[in-house]
């Protein structure tokens, strides 16, 4: 059922049967292409951005990083970051329950609407909330007679990132939830565990793992949003920028130095997601 | 005591129970016999409150409890995969019904270990107290799953197909050594089985279920020696079957007549004779109501020879069962003409039930 990503990593790596038919050249060409392509267009491009973020040295890169803007931008991440993934993972766990557990009338159709943010281009997600809560939006005028401001001001980049995160703790969930079965949940209730105790006990700790890695994929994709978040940001420097938009606007400033040392940041975590994602992987399967 | 009154149980459209009624004893060990789909399943787990039902209501010691929650009723359920937690140890599973219990009803933490060491002593496995489900061994998990219903002291247990996950062979000692349990404990359980054999082996009554409603209750013996009708017959075991009629206390087919004193009063009705592979006897001699046939295979199943045999009268195909030493003396061979004595048959009016 979860298609996005591709999180068998390790199924991959431990096939049991290899094949033998093909020629030793045709099997070393495959390997070599797959391994030069990878350095050539990730390994590459990564490497450049450290050694561009350290371009003037050390002391400078640390000061783009501890400039005002730069920290400004990355406490509107992290407070955009956590706010999507708290809701997303309260939403997830509910829907994930709703659907493996209960019949209703319209479930597929449900299902399939959450992945809506999967399909949309990010920057009409941003649009669909200009639209909605900007001042000439459907609900403009009331905001403004409330004098509340949600488009250009963080409100709007909070909506902003958890709908496009909306997805994945819930999709990460549910094949998990549905191939556990509900056995174990009926034995916690038999044996005398109210309902939430039984979920407490039984229903999140075999799915920690999953949940978990679903948090990781949703708070990885909320830290790096660009699309959505530009359209409702309104990109004010020290206000409305989040570390992607930072990014972009040193760039355009021609402040190639400190565009990447924000930018390295992004990669750091980025490597240590990636990291976290292979030992998280490793419990799950 | 537990009672089941008049419960009957739909799925959408469909009728999975239909007014099924039950007395079980205190201290009785009863099975539930059916084919897959039959609803024993389904009314295991509406006595567990696991599921609801449409009609009818369950009584537990005269309480009714119908409308409690499974938490309420304190009843021991194995579930047919075990069910164990795989996150918590052995102990901990086990300790499970105790330690969720709220804080005010909780036993202390020393009596709960002093009762989770009872009941390892009682499964043989106090030395696997710390080991994880998945270590385990089917068997071992199952006798896990046993101690874990048994700790909350329920005051019936339910077992769900309890052996069929496991090897046959450990499948026939747990099969005695839960028998043994329970005449040790002697509280009233039921199993839910689809094995005539596991059914008839240890269950003090045998409840044969079929579309949703019981087709006889009744004890091993009883079921095995006068099943109700063709269903509970044909469900115990392998069959030869002849198509014929009654007619006055006679049973015909193909030509040949036996008696059937049940029948008396019967005027010329369809009928089928049943007999048991291992109820036909062979000889190579022709005598007064025995049957000619020919050999057409010879098969070994262990201790005993499976021969199967083709009327000379109508070409049907018989199966029986006979002992090796009977086969040796007997001598027979492929082609060989034989004689089959079918003094054992059980006659059903042919009613259309449907098997």
């Amino acid at each position: 059922m979860s298609w996005y990503p591709p999180h068998n990593q390790k199924q991959i790596c431990s096939i049991v049967k290899t094949h033998q038919f093909e020629p030793r050249a045709v099997r070393y060409f495959l390997i070599a292409f797959t391994i030069i392509f990878t350095l050539i267009f990730l390994i590459l491009p990564v490497v450049i951005i450290f050694q561009q973020a350290f371009s003037k040295g050390i002391a400078c890169y640390i000061k783009n990083l501890l400039e005002a803007d730069t920290l400004a931008a990355i406490r509107l991440t992290l407070i955009a970051a956590t706010t999507a993934v708290v809701i997303n993972t309260i939403f997830g766990l509910t829907a994930a329950y709703a659907v493996t557990r209960f019949n209703f009338r319209g479930k597929n159709i449900l299902i399939s609407l959450i992945d809506i943010p999967f399909m949309v281009s990010p920057v009409v997600s941003g649009l669909l909330f200009v639209l909605l809560f900007g001042s000439k939006g459907w609900f403009g005028g009331i905001l403004d007679d409330l004098n509340l401001k949600i488009i250009f001001s963080t409100p709007g980049i909070i909506l902003a990132t958890c709908f496009v995160t909306f997805p994945f703790v819930a999709r990460e969930l549910m094949p998990i939830m549905q191939s556990m079965g509900s056995e174990f949940e009926e034995a916690a209730l038999v044996l005398g565990a109210r309902p939430l105790k039984m979920f407490l006990r039984v229903t999140l700790p075999s799915i920690k793992w999953g949940l978990l890695y679903g948090v990781m994929l949703c708070s990885a994709r909320a830290i790096g949003e660009f699309g959505a978040v530009s359209v409702v940001s309104g990109h004010i420097r020290g206000s409305t920028n989040t570390i992607p938009l930072h990014v972009e606007i040193l760039y355009n400033e021609y402040n190639f130095a400190g565009a990447f040392s924000v930018a390295s940041i992004l990669m750091i975590i980025a490597i240590v997601s990636l990291i976290l994602r292979s030992f998280v992987e490793n419990k799950t399967s | 005591m537990i009672q089941i009154r008049d419960v009957s149980k739909k799925f959408g459209g469909y009728q999975v129970l239909s007014n099924i009624d039950l007395k079980i004893e205190k201290g009785e060990l009863i099975a539930l016999l059916g084919p897959s789909g039959c609803g024993k399943t389904t009314l295991l787990r509406i006595i567990a409150g696991l599921e609801s039902l449409n009609e009818g209501s369950i009584i537990l010691n005269n309480i009714n409890i119908t409308g409690l929650s499974p938490q309420q009723r304190k009843i021991g359920f194995v579930f047919q995969h075990f069910a164990l937690f795989k996150h918590m140890s052995v102990a901990e599973n086990i300790a499970f019904g105790l330690t969720v219990q709220p804080k005010k009803v909780r036993l202390s933490k020393s009596a709960i270990d002093a009762k989770v060491n009872d009941l390892l002593k009682l499964i043989q496995m106090e030395w696997l107290a710390d080991a994880y489900p998945g270590k385990l061994s089917g068997g071992q998990r199952q006798r896990v799953a046993l101690a874990r219903a048994l700790a909350i002291e329920p005051s019936v247990l339910l077992l769900d197909e309890p052996f069929s996950s496991l090897d046959a062979t450990v499948r026939r000692d747990l099969r005695r050594w839960l028998k043994n349990l329970h005449q040790k404990m002697h509280i009233t359980s039921i199993f839910v089985t689809h094995d005539q054999e596991e059914a008839l082996e240890i269950a003090d009554r045998v409840v044969v279920m079929n579309n949703g409603v019981i087709e006889q209750i009744g004890t091993p013996e009883q079921i095995y020696e006068h099943p109700a009708n063709r269903f509970v017959y044909q469900f115990l075991g392998d069959v030869n079957i002849f198509r014929g009629k009654v007619d006055n206390g006679r049973f015909d087919f193909s030509g040949n007549s036996l008696n059937s004193p049940k029948h008396e009063s019967v005027l010329n009705s369809r009928a089928i004779g049943y007999i048991r592979p291992d109820e036909i006897e062979l000889s190579k001699n022709a005598g007064f109501n025995l049957i000619p046939a020919k050999v057409v295979s010879v098969r070994s199943s262990g201790s005993r020879i499976r021969v199967e045999l083709k009327r000379n009268d109508d070409g049907e195909s018989v199966f029986a069962e006979i002992k090796k030493n009977l086969y040796r003396s007997l001598d027979i061979n492929c082609n060989d003409q034989v004689f089959i004595n079918i003094a054992d048959m059980k006659v059903f009016l042919d009613e259309g039930v449907n098997i």
